[in-house]
């Protein structure tokens, strides 16, 4: 498309970056028909053609974003379905990071929503604050009731948020997993060294997930280090639009990371959320202009893999699996959109003896998100039921993810159990039957 | 912008806030947009080059919602354009400054499948592949396949009477469409046709068929589904030159062979579609023909055969055979992609699409050569060789001063010469505002007259999408009137029984 | 009643503008082969347009051919038949109901409309036309369409000529499309199905990846009167159901094998070869069984288009409460009904069990008497019909074309 910008705006390298992704739009539309949002509103501004053409005329009049554009922006889930279908490659993601940026630092949010958004990015990346929040949504959740149900509000309120929340507590939580700084040795001759991301919901949520893939990997010859003063990935507060935050987490990541493959050596980092893994493979990006920071961060970037793409790497022990397990496989966008990693999982689960079944409409977000589900509760409850009803049509015994976002998403709407791809490798290759996600 | 529009209505403009204020209580909630910044991103379809925000937008959700709002507009005399997925590339749901863009966005639901009698009956905001997605499980499919169709809705493939690579075995949207509903500009909502293959009376479904929303707006539509064919293979064929290429055409036809598509594209295009798809297009080839032979495995079997044969004889360099339905897919997942993977290599384009006989396609493409010397701006070509369709791909910058303007003559020149080489000035895309100024290359006044007498029949106001399709506007009155000639009685020089 | 014999676009101009000027509604006819379909017409001249008959240009590689509207269809049959051409949708040789000789011109095939059995496959005569030249009402000579298939340049106006019965324009040239004749044809037959199983049979094999381009269905009644290529089915005893394939030798095999296994519940299948087949797919589409000149050769006929699926239950329905006979094609989608001779041709009972299936109901054959008050074609929707006016009256304000063949009462 045309664009507008002057020779002191494109002088900013965020604006040159964007004047190139803008450039490379033709506003064909294609990218209209897989955006769960246009999908389900039927409005091009909640498309990502219209918001790409709003985030343009942002930028280019330099101008605070106002009410109308936050709203549609808001409503964005970066699912980045739009990226898999756009034939002329235009960059989306990097282009409603720079929009949610602008937006956290220009445009002034209703007091109730600001907080909300703080307590968000305080505590969901603290796995101890995290802890304590769910033991109180669990104590809070009989409440609930009073709140207000889903109604054709244009924007959320606090209260519905609120109820979105509680409604994604689990009744129990599991006793913590190990801690940063363990080191699990293989079993047997060691034949690769690999970090595994902690993560922060996660491990509150699940620690079992990662769990399992210590079992997995360790039974396989490969050492697991969970690296000491590891954080959060960023991922939320970079959708929050935190910059600051997000790239200070980055920058310290990337530096313990560093110092862990100069000291024991790491093939890999690897990453059982792959909402994690999108994030961690733009730190990159997200550091160029870091002069102290961009090399590193472009080489871990390289070093993360999802742990799926280390997987088919090894060859795994021959499973025990008879066959008998239909297991629906529920694509995460950020690792079919986001890591362009589509079949990959499937065909693990398959080769060890799974009946591997495509859920109808897979392209289609489940409405988690990051924090979507609770700040767009009545989009990402459209989504869940939407992906569910087809999750369903195919009559599976386990529903598979790559990420506890989607888990703990879906699980909430359906009695057929949730669990993480790397838990059903786990159990065919020696390992335990999983139970469904917050039902330990 | 180039083109003029009919001129604002002033006094509409002037009760806008009242409107908006009668528009939200027929359509409640989100459906009505009127801040500046929001009606922004409706101003453009697929044709960039021309933009226009509209004084308000409704996106309705009902067909009732439909019907009053036309009725409002019909009595308070407001203009009205439709619009679809926004996917048009004439620019047929260019908004005007003083009307309504109204967006069947929301009509997204398939109401009925009835496999029995072959047909589905679906809101006009679904895509034209949901439809085929939808019947998949049972083997059957939806036959036009316009390369937009991930996206573009079937209402307005009704409105363009879209094609695509397919419609050279299994026809255009007209001939795959049974029945609509349709709210006619003074809020009139009719019935015409259904599921029997005909109609009774006038063929109402054909003339609204490719009406590019001028003639009322279409809140469902019956669409017949065919059963997938047993099989489908496509062999990609290289020439060095393009000439070739277009003589294997016209022989493959002569033999009596209709392809289920048969598609070309030129080097530029190739290299654009290979960047994005990376099918393993040939590089260094002139012209790559896509050939799909569909049907039972023993006819596709045999067709190969003699395809093969006749390409050979043309003198083909490359040619390559698909061997599973995913290596099928890939051959023409860049053809599909061709316009807006041109985008990797431009960044902006001007699809053009004129038809010509087949038989005048290396006449066509060696004037295009000339012209893209001429105009000094680089030209891509993809068509649909089999029916004579042509679409380049005129390259320009936006950014660049008088490119634009520049790129729209050259794709002017193009037309013209699809009707010098006796064919028409669009083929599937519709004439819109992109074209309309060329209607009289190819239609006389009197011809022009006697399309809007038909207008009038249904929008006689001319509320409509006016500005579309014909180049002046008529009263009906005007237009109405009977001339009598003469007067005579009887004309003594023809013979008479 | 002067009969004004055109030679070319000019001559007609002037015969329309004179008829308008002195208010004279014209009859349009090109060899007057069609002319007792629809009413009795309240026109004082008729127009003969047999002497615009030059075939302008045929381009077998081009798939196209362009003739004047006066032209013969069997001449121009047999020129596009000499190619190896057809015209895919096998227009009805009206002349076996009616009893006329000669299957008139291009023109009155495309007013007419009347595609045989291969419209399920390859689409009506609407859908072949690609162009024309007419004179409106007006007096006007315009063009509309063009010579190739893609093209949406303005209104579709061909779309509304074909099956108009001459009452928007007198075309005088048309460009039409021509598709190339398959290789070899192949009839599987089932035998003593009920109109409502053999429905269920045709619709298995439409449903089919088989490439079916003909599904009719005759009930045993239909061949009491069975002359002709019906003649030898007739020894069948019970009803024969119908299914064409069309194409190379090699596929044809082929699919018959699998369509025959598709077919199985339905019974076991017999085969009828190229001549033999074509020959039965002619007397369907020409619809024998009722010929003028046979048994019910004076009962009235009626064209009906249905759902396809709802055929053969209307069908059968009507039958038995008309006391007529009923043919299938279009696999269940086409019903011609012979009825007992009546004044009215049991008019409102046809009508009513039609539309509740969701189809309609023409009158095509019937004494002058029983069409001067009866609709002959079907009654419109109150906002469709008050729009098939407006629309017939953008084209010929004066109603001077064929004035009162569509509607009963003739409109001023």
């Amino acid at each position: 498309m045309k664009t507008e910008f002057s020779l002191a705006q494109l002088a900013d390298p965020d604006i040159a970056v964007a004047d190139k992704i803008l450039r490379a739009c033709v506003h064909c539309g294609f990218c209209t028909a897989t955006c769960p949002t246009y999908v389900l509103l039927g409005d091009e501004l909640d498309s990502p053609r219209g918001r790409i053409y709003l985030i343009k005329e942002m930028l280019e009049k330099d101008r605070p974003p106002t009410a109308e554009v936050v709203k549609h922006i808001d409503r964005c889930l970066s699912c980045l379905a739009c990226m898999t279908t756009c034939p002329s490659g235009v960059h989306y993601m990097h282009l409603v990071d720079q929009a949610r940026v602008r937006i956290e630092r220009d445009y002034s949010r209703p007091l109730a929503e600001r907080a909300l958004r703080a307590v968000l990015a305080l505590v969901l990346p603290r796995p101890g604050l995290f802890r304590a929040s769910m033991i109180m949504a669990r104590l809070a959740r009989p409440f609930a009731a009073l709140l207000p149900a889903s109604n054709a509000a244009a924007t959320p309120g606090l209260l519905r948020r609120i109820k979105a929340m509680l409604a994604l507590a689990p009744n129990s939580l599991p006793a913590p997993g190990p801690s940063g700084g363990s080191v699990f040795a293989a079993i047997g001759e060691r034949r690769g060294r690999v970090a595994l991301l902690q993560g922060c919901a996660q491990q509150v949520l699940a620690p079992r997930i990662n769990q399992a893939a210590i079992n997995l990997l360790t039974r396989h010859g490969i050492e697991v280090v969970l690296v000491r003063d590891e954080q959060c990935c960023g991922a939320l507060t970079h959708h929050l639009g935190h910059d600051g935050d997000a790239l200070a987490r980055a920058r310290a990541n990337v530096t313990v990371w560093q110092k862990e493959a100069e000291q024991g050596g790491l093939d890999a980092i690897l990453v059982t959320a792959s909402g994690c893994g999108t994030v961690i493979k733009d730190y990159g990006f997200m550091l160029r202009e870091d002069r102290d920071f961009a090399q590193g961060a472009a080489r871990i970037s390289a070093l993360a893999k999802d742990i799926t793409e280390y997987l088919a790497g090894l060859s795994l022990a021959p499973s025990r699996q008879k066959g008998d397990v239909t297991v629906a496989y529920h694509s995460a966008c950020s690792l079919q959109h986001g890591q362009k990693i589509t079949g990959l999982p499937k065909e693990l689960l398959s080769k060890n003896g799974f009946v591997v079944k495509d859920v109808p409409e897979s392209h289609l977000c489940c409405g988690s998100a990051g924090t979507y589900n609770i700040l767009q509760p009545d989009i990402a409850s459209r989504l869940r039921d939407r992906k569910i009803a087809n999750i369903a049509t195919v009559k599976p015994d386990m529903i598979a993810a790559g990420n506890i976002g989607c888990m703990v998403q879906i699980a909430g709407g359906t009695s057929v159990p949730v669990v993480h791809t790397i838990e059903l490798l786990d159990w065919a290759t020696g390992g335990p039957k999983p139970g469904s996600i917050g039902q330990d | 912008m180039a083109i003029m529009m009919p001129a604002a209505d002033q006094a509409v403009l002037d009760r806008r806030g009242e409107i908006v204020t009668a528009l939200r209580a027929i359509v409640p909630g989100e459906g009505v947009i009127d801040s500046a910044a929001e009606m922004q991103v409706y101003e453009s379809d697929g044709l960039t080059a021309y933009r226009q925000p509209p004084m308000v937008v409704v996106l309705p959700d009902t067909t009732e919602q439909v019907s009053q709002v036309l009725k409002y507009c019909f009595e308070q005399g407001i203009k009205v354009v439709p619009r679809g997925s926004g996917t048009s590339l004439s620019g047929g749901a260019l908004p005007l400054s003083d009307g309504v863009l109204l967006g069947l966005g929301k009509f997204k639901r398939i109401r009925e499948i009835d496999f029995d009698n072959r047909v589905v009956v679906t809101e006009p905001g679904v895509t034209n592949l949901a439809i085929s997605q939808a019947v998949a499980h049972a083997g059957f499919y939806y036959a036009p396949d316009p390369s937009s169709q991930i996206a573009c809705s079937i209402g307005g493939n009704v409105a363009e009477n879209s094609g695509g690579v397919h419609c050279l075995k299994y026809g255009m949207t007209t001939n795959n469409v049974l029945g609509c509903e349709i709210v006619l500009m003074s809020g009139e909502i009719l019935r015409i046709g259904g599921k029997a293959a005909e109609n009774s009376g006038y063929d109402l479904m054909g003339i609204i068929t490719g009406s590019e929303g001028l003639l009322g707006v279409i809140t469902e539509i019956t669409v017949r589904i065919l059963q997938k064919p047993e099989t489908a293979r496509a062999l990609m064929v290289g020439f060095a030159e393009v000439e070739a290429a277009g003589e294997c055409v016209a022989r493959i036809i002569g033999a009596g062979i209709i392809p289920g598509g048969m598609e070309m594209m030129d080097k530029p295009a190739i290299h654009a579609a290979e960047a994005f798809v990376h099918a393993g297009y040939p590089l260094d080839v002139d012209a790559l023909l896509i050939i799909e032979l569909d049907g039972p495995g023993v006819e596709v079997d045999e067709l190969i055969k003699r395809v093969e044969t006749i390409a050979q004889g043309c003198g083909s360099t490359t040619c390559q055979i698909s061997t599973s339905e995913a290596e099928r897919n890939l051959f023409w997942a860049g053809r599909k992609a061709a316009f807006p993977a041109v985008g990797r290599i431009s960044p902006d384009y001007l699809c053009m699409d004129g038809t010509i006989p087949r038989g005048a396609l290396p006449k066509a493409l060696a004037r295009i050569r000339d012209l893209s010397e001429k105009y000094q701006l680089g030209v891509a070509n993809v068509f649909h060789a089999g029916d004579g369709n042509l679409h380049p791909l005129i390259l320009y910058d936006a950014n660049k001063p008088g490119e634009i303007e520049r790129a729209e003559a050259f794709g002017a020149d193009i037309l013209r010469a699809c009707v010098e080489f006796g064919g028409v000035l669009t083929g599937e895309h519709g004439v819109g505002i992109e074209k309309r100024d060329l209607m009289p290359e190819m239609f006389s006044e009197v011809d022009l007259n006697q399309q809007q007498r038909l207008k009038c029949a249904f929008d006689s106001q001319g509320l409509l999408n006016p500005g579309k399709v014909f180049p002046t506007l008529h009263r009906c009155a005007e237009l109405g009137r009977v001339h009598v000639h003469g007067g005579k009685l009887a004309f003594p020089d023809i013979p008479r029984f | 009643m002067d009969t004004l014999k055109v030679r070319d676009a000019k001559d007609v101009e002037e015969v329309v503008r004179a008829a308008i000027a002195s208010e004279q509604p014209l009859e349009v006819i090109g060899h007057g082969t069609r002319r007792a379909i629809g009413h009795p017409m309240a026109t004082n001249a008729v127009l003969d347009v047999s002497d615009l008959n030059a075939v302008t240009a045929y381009e077998p590689n081009e798939l196209i051919i362009t003739v004047q509207a006066g032209v013969p269809l069997a001449d121009v049959q047999s020129l596009i038949d000499s190619k190896n051409q057809q015209f895919a949708f096998e227009p009805m040789n009206t002349s076996v109901l009616l009893g006329t000789s000669g299957n008139g011109t291009i023109g009155g095939m495309i007013g007419a409309g009347l595609a045989g059995p291969r419209r399920i496959r390859a689409g009506g005569a609407r859908d072949h036309l690609l162009g024309a030249h007419a004179v409106s009402g007006f007096g006007d000579s315009f063009k509309t369409g063009g010579r190739v298939v893609k093209n949406v340049t303005g209104y579709d106006l061909c779309k509304l000529l074909a099956g108009s019965w001459g009452t928007l324009a007198v075309m005088t040239e048309v460009t039409l499309k021509v598709m190339p004749k398959p290789e070899s044809e192949r009839t599987l037959m089932l035998s003593g199905l009920d109109d409502v199983t053999a429905n269920k049979a045709m619709t298995a094999a439409l449903g089919s990846p088989y490439d079916v381009s003909g599904a009719a269905h005759l009930p045993n009644s239909a061949f009491r009167s069975a002359t002709g290529a019906l003649a030898g089915l007739a020894a069948q005893g019970p009803a024969v159901t119908l299914l064409r394939l069309e194409g190379i030798a090699a596929s044809v095999a082929d699919r018959a094998t699998s369509l025959a296994r598709t077919l199985a519940p339905f019974g076991s299948v017999e085969m009828l070869q190229d001549t033999a087949s074509a020959a039965a797919w002619g007397a369907i589409r020409d619809v024998e069984p009722f010929a003028a000149g046979g048994a019910l050769g004076n009962w009235p006929v009626w064209r009906i288009v249905c759902p396809p699926a709802a055929g053969g239950a209307l069908g059968q329905a009507m039958a038995r409460e008309t006391g007529g006979d009923v043919i299938y094609d279009w696999g269940g989608g086409l019903i011609w009904a012979a009825l007992p001779p009546k004044s009215d041709a049991q008019a409102a009972l046809v009508r009513q069990r039609v539309e509740a299936a969701g189809g309609h109901a023409a009158l095509i054959r019937a004494p002058e008497e029983t069409r001067r008050k009866v609709a002959v074609f079907h009654p419109q929707a109150g906002g469709v019909a008050a729009l098939s006016q407006r629309v017939r009256h953008s084209f010929d304000p004066k109603i001077i074309l064929n004035r009162g063949r569509m509607l009963l009462i003739a409109a001023t």
